[in-house]
């Protein structure tokens, strides 16, 4: 059972077509998993729905009081309410800071987001919207996921930091005050060598996506190309590998060609950059056959095709929305405002 | 041909039906700020608001069954809301009460537990007394903070330390745990396989009699236990890492990591699970009692106490063979239904941008996920454990509700080991 909004009703049907991970913001509440797309600006989510009886308790808040008739009477079209429910833009709000904290794109031309200010944002509205939400200590974790939060969020946003202050006291959970780990982005930027150090005679060369779903968030640069270069040297030919970082953490590894030559990856401060010694065989490899696969295997088994090029363009095309026009205090801090 | 998942349906229409929570929403709104300390962001009784004070102390739906449901016809919304406005004066004492008592707690220094949970019925019973907090409420305050935190559970599970580090207790205890195992029996009863699956079915449809207090009167849980005795058949459920199950140590230590599966561990170390996490209400008992009473409970069907919580055995493990990799052939609507929450998880996973299953995440975070029936299964024994213990067979319990949520539970903490598998440097891949 599925409530799928389209522009002019809402369409009660049995099957939802799964939005793409990248492309979707998720909140699972009590009896229905709500999913924007943020491809689309809609204001209401697609509800894919488990248990009617709970969902109904709330369902009213997001979809207008309509919906709970048009649910029982299985009429297929209802007609769309005038306006969203009270709860609809906080929910959807809690989904979007769940899409920024997995899939915000992060690269040459996106900043990155404030993990602190995520966490702590995230569990201030957790606990707002506990009542329609599926997991009962949903509030509980966020703020002890936000325990390390409060230096940094005190930093950007007063507002939220005695927000979650007050709650962390509510819920017994005691502040890691210690000083921010993540405040030293900059640092990473001051790196020694990059991709290119070494010498040599480049013979060939080429680039290949990353696919986002492969590697950890805020990691590889979602909007880089992975680089890699067949190189001659001292008689010697090497396969040289980097790919544009946006920040350590991911542990990627590349494979070359239709034998996968195995490059392992490691971070630079600028790139994940790796070389190993070039079978003889790899010059002579038609176009073709240069590819290059890269991902981080704790993510995936294998390396997962590269998310769509106009899905992709979407989503940087949405924060870029967002950085001019954010919704959230990890947005605005990003772009370098005040809140 | 596959039954269809049992999904609770939508409820019957009737005109003017209205939700209970958006019942008590509207009549909270009333109550203005005086409530403010006991609601969340959203202006609604918090969680724990409705869990510790509302429902047990205003509402009481054991004693007002038609206030309970979900749903509530105009006569039923209107009794709730007038319960609730009767309460509006004590509630809003208690909302004065519980800031009080935060100021106490801050005075004194105390970081441990969770104040909602430690505070808020103390703070109804002061409301109730005493009226909103008047001159000498500091020293109240001050008084009841103490007062809760010396009853609280930490202090309990040190009095059962030092009790089984006497020797002559110890003693004592040992014998009590031989004789108890020595006069353990096979029921000899029989399970109705078709019956427990039509339970199961019936609740995961949301039915309101689902027949479990029927298989609880029929000792359906004592009988279903006479199976663990067979060799290896505790360990295939995940209750045991042995072959055979055997009397438990008496013990008297433990480490919040690590402890062994449920039916392994000693006397102290099933006291200090439940006693050691810190959150829950007051354990109101001697530790003599308690020792005694888990003494008994191990050598119990199903090493429990209450006949409802073995049938919950029971039916969780006849609920966690839908659990498989792949759905098994013949599987009920409810392990189909409880499957949809597994499944889902795939989803919510990619969608969280977390490793994915057949993913090079440590080899024992893997295992946990492929091992999720078994985790289940011990889960599901813990929090029943944790009822027995808190010596809730009084208050109702939705069936659904404990089955389907152990399941959460499970899947929060593997998504929990799979975030910290990424962010952990030290960690290996398999």
């Amino acid at each position: 059972m599925s409530i799928l909004p389209r522009p002019d009703r809402l369409v009660l049907g049995d099957a939802a077509v799964p939005v793409p991970p990248h492309l979707a913001a998720v909140v699972e509440a009590r009896g229905a998993l709500l999913v924007w797309r943020i491809d689309r600006d809609e204001a209401l989510p697609d509800a894919l729905i488990h248990d009617s009886a709970a969902a109904l308790q709330w369902l009213p808040e997001i979809y207008g009081a309509g919906i709970a008739d048009a649910l029982a009477s299985g009429d297929t079209h209802a007609a769309r309410p005038a306006a969203p429910g009270a709860a609809a833009e906080r929910t959807r709000l809690l989904a979007h800071l769940a899409w920024c904290t997995a899939w915000w794109p992060a690269g040459l031309a996106v900043p990155r987001l404030p993990a602190e200010l995520l966490a702590a944002e995230t569990a201030v509205l957790t606990a707002e919207l506990e009542y329609l939400l599926d997991a009962p200590d949903a509030p509980d974790r966020a703020l002890d996921a936000a325990r390390g939060a409060l230096v940094a969020t005190g930093a950007a946003d007063g507002a939220l930091a005695a927000a979650l202050r007050n709650l962390l006291e509510d819920y017994g959970i005691e502040p890691d005050e210690s000083a921010a780990a993540g405040a030293a982005q900059a640092d990473w930027a001051l790196a020694a060598g990059g991709a290119g150090a070494g010498g040599g005679l480049t013979a060939a060369t080429g680039t290949a996506e990353v696919a986002w779903a492969g590697v950890p968030a805020q990691t590889v640069a979602a909007d880089g190309l992975a680089t890699w270069s067949l190189v001659q040297r001292d008689g010697a030919t090497v396969l040289r590998v980097a790919v544009p970082a946006t920040g350590p953490g991911a542990r990627p590894v590349a494979r070359f060609g239709p034998d996968g030559l195995v490059v392992p990856l490691s971070f630079d401060g600028l790139a994940y950059t790796g070389e190993t010694a070039a079978t003889p065989g790899l010059l002579r490899l038609r176009t073709a056959d240069r590819t290059l696969r890269v991902h981080d295997p704790r993510m995936t088994a294998e390396a997962p095709d590269p998310e769509p090029a106009a899905e992709r363009a979407a989503v940087l095309a949405f924060a870029g929305a967002r950085l001019a026009h954010p919704w959230t205090s990890a947005e605005r801090s990003a772009a370098g405002g005040r809140p | 041909m596959a039954p269809e998942p049992a999904t609770p349906a939508a409820p019957p229409r009737a005109p003017g039906r209205a939700a209970r929570s958006a019942v008590i929403a509207r009549v909270w709104q009333e109550f203005g700020t005086s409530v403010a300390p006991l609601s969340n962001g959203a202006g609604r009784p918090s969680a724990r608001s409705s869990k510790l004070i509302l429902d047990p102390l205003v509402i009481r739906p054991m004693q007002n069954p038609d206030l309970a449901g979900g749903f509530l016809a105009p006569e039923q919304a209107e009794a709730l809301a007038d319960r609730l406005r009767a309460a509006e004066a004590v509630l809003a004492a208690t909302a004065a009460w519980f800031l009080a008592l935060k100021r106490a707690r801050k005075a004194l220094g105390i970081t441990d537990g969770n104040p909602q949970d430690l505070y808020f019925q103390r703070c109804f019973e002061l409301g109730t007394i005493h009226g909103p907090p008047a001159g000498d409420a500091e020293e109240i305050a001050e008084d009841a903070v103490l007062d809760v935190h010396r009853s609280a559970g930490e202090s309990i599970l040190a009095r059962v330390r030092s009790l089984l580090g006497d020797a002559a207790a110890a003693d004592r205890v040992q014998r009590a745990l031989d004789a108890a195992w020595a006069a353990r029996s096979p029921s000899g009863g029989t399970v109705d396989a078709a019956r427990v699956r039509a339970v199961l079915d019936a609740a995961a449809a949301g039915a309101p009699d689902d027949g479990v207090d029927a298989l609880a009167a029929a000792l359906a849980g004592t009988a279903s236990a006479d199976t663990l005795e067979s060799d290896g058949a505790a360990r295939t459920l995940g209750l045991s890492a042995r072959d055979r199950i055997g009397a438990p140590a008496v013990g008297g230590a433990a480490a919040k990591r690590d402890l062994p599966r449920p039916f392994d561990r000693s006397i102290f170390e099933r006291l200090f699970a439940d006693l050691s996490s810190g959150s829950n209400r007051e354990v109101y008992a001697e530790a003599e009692d308690l020792v005694d009473d888990e003494v008994a409970r191990s050598a119990g069907p199903w090493q429990l106490a209450h006949e409802e919580c073995r049938v919950l055995m029971l039916l969780g493990a006849e609920l966690a063979g839908g659990l498989a990799p792949r759905p098994p052939a013949g599987a009920s609507a409810a392990q189909l239904r409880l499957r949809e929450r597994w499944e889902r998880e795939a989803y919510v996973r990619r969608a969280l941008r977390l490793p994915g299953e057949t993913s090079g995440v440590p080899a024992e975070i893997r295992a946990d996920i492929e091992d999720v029936h078994r985790n289940y299964l011990r889960r599901l024994w813990v929090r029943l454990h944790g009822r027995e213990i808190r010596d809730r067979g009084a208050e109702a319990v939705a069936v659904w509700d404990v089955l389907d949520g152990v399941l959460r539970s499970v899947i929060m903490d593997q998504r929990h080991r799979l975030k910290r598998a990424l962010t952990d440097e030290r960690a290996e891949s398999a």
